[in-house]
């Protein structure tokens, strides 16, 4: 379906031949660095190898351990292994899979797919998408080495107070869980920063929107799921940490918490994860499916509302797990009746997949297979996930196996299905060679039948009554029975799984420059001749399928007839384009590799897990170091303006952007929406707690007098006042420091002495942090605040280091613009803390 | 011919208001009955009238999300713009959020407040 773009747009943007040099300095500015150097590439192919192996790697570890839980319940009374080990194994599967390969699996196929879908030379970000790689990998690594320790959490993948509290579990396994995990979240958020603006910012001209694929689209929803979501559970991670260390109460019942509070922080973030990980893979059906079938994807528009809808109504069921809380009928009964309501979006993508295979004659290949194994499979899930949304019966198979087999139905069906259909569809872009469809279809048929057979007894068992997590049952013989087939048909699974290992050993052969490519005769531009750069000239999308809609497309692309056929100033470049329609509006210089993101994910991981194990002094050199690191890599950022430039069509855009049209003002944005919804999840936290035990909140004659929140009020609105001074005070060359470098000086002295007021208001008033819930909820609201204060002191110093240096000026002003946004930011939650720590407990 | 007129932040913006009001209203119930059935535990009557406030609001402000006008570009309208593309977007997801704020009042309702559910 071609449609109508632009006149400014229409036509080929370049004339042939191309001058000559113009590729070869193209490829040398995009050189990769040479043999074990490669760790230090920030390449979006290159990290994304790395990426999806180490999610695959993390896979095999936890399914190794699904393996020997399943060895453990293959005969009752079994010794295999002891329940603590049991606990340990089943904790670090739960969680390994969920945090180390579920999400970071989705993540890696984003930055590896997504470049190249959308027509970008890269991501916007290339350095923090190589931080968010070595991150995840080096802290999974330290985590998952845990269970050779003895140190491992065995507190499940949900770790529920009070089991997890200091008091029953006192050892380090929790600690490493609640750092381990929130560290490894805040690399999933970088992820997603990046992902989010790529997607929105990084688009091959004419790719309005409604022409974007459909992966696109669900990756777009999956990370704006992750801004909201995992927030609420880094809060409660540092809520239970601070628990454990200082004994703040959040969950102590006697001290005005409440362990209910942990349920809601963690399954508003949990249910909603169940859906960051399947759309993904939905997305990835959607780009199978059409190819597979010869025909354009049946309801695109609708599909596109199904995944917003679904990614919205995600985040109305987390109530859904606490259903057997005591939570009142009502409120039980408006979950219920959202968590049957998700069905709807979720059907309509169902239907409109099988009405495509319908419309068109889908060759039944190893990609297609598993697509349908996901359709029967998710769908059994699906309709398990109507039963135990129904309060009376989620009653009856609550913590049983009915449940272990329903959410197996939803992940395995809903989200690795896919992936594996995808692992074969989009290999021959970056090998050199298929995968095998011999091997192919014999390892679906194993995973397909392995896992039916493993799964489908266990909705029997729990209806029987077995319960989950538990290390051995009696001889009961219909329970041992049903345990051995489930044994049986784990390993069935785990040899479909060596199959593809062996497919994979034999066949895959990763390229970054000559992949076999378009097997499939595929519509969407990753199936271009792509090199490590992506397509050699950026093509102009007229269509929603522009391999089938726009005949010769990708030899033109390869010949440099469409946008930047070269480099315009030596550098690695893309083409930023507007959010909706995808119209040219500046070149970015996007930086090249280097040590920095590797050495400070490094050092970020070391801090987390020094942390963990006591060793304060060490944790913090490792920690000062990742901070020097990111000032190193970020030295390099907000390069000198250049002329402006011509990318194909007579069409100039300028090389440096501002405000708005700037891809760096967009991810500052998204990361204050992570700041937000992390704040809102203290707001929600506060005002629960004092439902449940509003005896432990201060009455109005026991407050602090109001002049102290007053000041502090003042001292921070000051601050941001100061803060558009400096604006108005940049330098236009190099005169004029001393006012810029003063304004900056004096916000950062406000800033800082409004949090030093406001705590010392309550350290003054009797409030301690460790005596109640209300106490550790007000200085919880600080310590929130601090960590932005100290974040902005560090910008602030970055900012007047670079002015003094010359860098830093009316022109050239991306890190100033950036800091602003940020300290307004903090101003404004900092007013809203005010607002709410003092003037509640005087009007509740 | 210059390029169409696009209002970035406003048309993504518009794309998430039917369901944030869905979500409001669910948030809104949820929290209101946590609030009556606070000790000392308010009257079923009140959660039963700002349910049906809440209804209203919420259905009222889904069908104007859904009548409000297509974005325009030079005046006329765009049809084969993303912004236009977005608009239609947000009108069935409008839809979409009704249907679930009507599903989601039912129990206010049929259910009576702070009642345990075992009773």
């Amino acid at each position: 379906m071609n449609e109508p773009v632009p006149a400014l747009l229409a036509g080929h943007p370049n004339k042939l031949p191309r001058p000559k040099g113009e590729l070869e300095a193209l490829q040398a500015a995009w050189e990769l660095p040479k043999s074990w150097r490669i760790v230090t590439s920030v390449n979006n192919t290159v990290v994304g190898y790395f990426y999806v192996a180490a999610a695959v790697l993390f896979f095999l570890l936890a399914g190794i351990l699904a393996l020997l839980m399943r060895l453990q319940l293959a005969v009752p009374s079994n010794t295999f292994l002891s329940p603590e080990t049991y606990n340990q194994i089943f904790t670090m599967h739960g969680t390994v899979m969920m945090f180390l390969f579920a999400v970071p699996v989705v993540e890696a196929m984003g930055i590896l797919l997504l470049p190249q879908m959308l027509g970008a030379r890269d991501l916007p970000f290339p350095r923090l998408g190589a931080f968010a790689f070595w991150a995840y990998f080096v802290g999974g690594i330290i985590f998952f080495g845990t269970l050779f320790y003895d140190l491992a959490p065995s507190g499940g993948w949900f770790m529920y107070p009070p089991l997890t509290g200091a008091q029953y579990s006192p050892g380090l396994g929790a600690d490493f869980w609640l750092l381990g995990i929130g560290f490894i979240e805040i690399s999933a958020i970088a992820g997603a920063i990046e992902l989010i603006v790529g997607v929105l910012r990084t688009r091959a001209p004419g790719m309005t929107l409604d022409r974007m694929p459909i992966f696109a689209w669900t990756m777009l929803v999956f990370a704006g799921m992750i801004v909201f979501a995992f927030p609420a559970v880094i809060l409660a991670t540092l809520l239970l940490e601070l628990e454990r260390a200082f004994g703040w109460p959040f969950f102590v019942p006697q001290k005005g918490g409440d362990a209910l509070l942990w349920q809601h922080l963690f399954w508003f973030f949990g249910h909603p994860e169940v859906y960051i990980i399947f759309l993904p893979a939905a997305g990835m059906v959607s780009m199978i499916v059409p190819t597979m079938s010869r025909t354009p994807l049946v309801g695109y528009r609708l599909i596109v509302v199904a995944l917003i809808a679904t990614g919205f109504f995600s985040f109305g069921l987390w109530v859904h797990h606490m259903f057997a809380t005591g939570i009142p009928a009502l409120s039980l009964n408006l979950f219920s009746a959202a968590s049957m309501a998700v069905a709807l979006p979720s059907g309509i993508q169902v239907f409109a997949w099988i009405a495509t295979i319908a419309a068109g004659r889908l060759q039944l290949t190893t990609a297609s297979l598993f697509v349908l194994g996901f359709l029967f499979v998710f769908t059994l899930g699906g309709l398990t996930g109507v039963m135990v949304a129904m309060v009376p019966f989620d009653w009856q198979a609550h913590d049983t196996y009915f449940v272990v087999a329903h959410f197996h139905y939803v992940l395995v069906g809903g989200m690795l299905f896919p992936m594996f259909g995808a692992f074969y569809y989009w290999a021959p872009a970056f090998s050199r060679r298929v995968l095998s469809e011999r091997f192919g279809k014999a390892a679906f048929s194993l995973m397909f039948i392995g896992f039916n057979v493993a799964f489908f007894p266990m909705h029997i068992t729990g209806l029987m009554g077995m319960p989950r997590r538990v290390y051995t049952y009696p001889a009961v013989a219909e329970w041992s029975v049903l345990n051995m087939i489930s044994t049986i048909g784990a390993f069935l699974f785990a040899s479909g799984v060596l199959v593809f290992l062996f497919d994979l050993v034999r066949n895959l052969r990763p390229t970054v420059s000559d992949p076999i490519g378009d097997v499939w005769k595929g519509a969407s531009l990753e199936w271009l001749h792509n090199h490590i750069y992506g397509p050699r000239s950026i093509p102009l999308v007229t269509s929603r399928d522009p391999l089938w809609d726009q005949p010769g497309l990708s030899e033109e692309s390869k010949e440099g007839r469409h946008y930047l056929p070269g480099t315009v100033t030596g550098q690695r470049e893309t083409i930023i384009t507007s959010p909706i329609e995808a119209m040219p509006q500046a070149l970015q210089r996007l930086p090249g590799d280097g040590w920095p993101p590797l050495l400070a994910a490094v050092f970020t991981a070391g801090f987390f897990m020094l942390l963990t194990v006591k060793y304060v002094t060490l944790a913090f050199v490792s920690g000062v170091l990742a901070l020097a690191m990111i000032l190193i890599w970020m030295w390099g950022s907000d390069q000198r303006p250049l002329p402006h430039a011509e990318i194909g069509h007579g069409i100039k855009v300028p090389t440096y952007v501002g405000g708005p049209l700037s891809h760096s003002w967009w991810a500052m944005v998204v990361l204050m929406l992570v700041a937000g919804s992390l704040y809102l999840s203290l707001v929600f936290s506060y005002l629960f707690l004092w439902t449940v035990s509003p005896q432990v909140w201060p009455k109005p004659e026991q407050m602090p007098p109001s002049l102290w929140p007053f000041v502090s009020a003042v001292l921070l609105t000051a601050s941001s006042g100061l803060i558009v001074l400096a604006g108005r005070a940049l330098p236009v060359r190099s005169r004029n420091r001393i006012a810029f470098v003063a304004a900056i000086g004096l916000a950062v002295l406000s800033l800082c002495g409004s949090l030093g007021v406001e705590v010392l208001s309550h350290w003054r008033a009797g409030f301690r942090p460790d005596v109640d819930a209300h106490g550790a909820l007000v200085y919880m609201a600080s310590f929130l605040q601090l960590q932005f204060v100290l974040t902005l002191v560090v910008m602030a110093g970055f900012a007047i280091a670079r002015c003094l240096a010359g860098m830093l000026s009316r022109r050239r002003r991306v890190v100033f613009g950036n800091l602003a946004l940020l300290w307004h930011y903090t101003v404004a939650q900092g007013l809203f803390g005010l607002l709410l720590v003092h003037g509640f407990p005087r009007v509740a | 011919m210059s390029a169409p007129r696009t209002r970035p932040f406003a048309d993504l913006l518009r794309l998430f208001v039917g369901p944030t009001v869905w979500f409001m209203h669910l948030v809104l119930l949820y929290g209101v009955e946590a609030l009556i059935c606070t000790p000392p535990v308010g009257s079923g009557r009140a959660m039963l009238w700002l349910g049906v406030v809440a209804t209203v609001a919420a259905l009222g402000a889904l069908v104007f999300l859904a009548v409000m006008p297509a974005p325009r570009a030079e005046g006329r309208p765009s049809v084969h713009t993303g912004a236009a593309y977005l608009h239609n977007t947000s009108r069935l997801l409008a839809f979409l959020s009704a249907v679930g704020v009507i599903w989601n009042a039912l129990p206010v309702a049929l259910v009576p407040v702070c009642a345990l559910a075992a009773s």
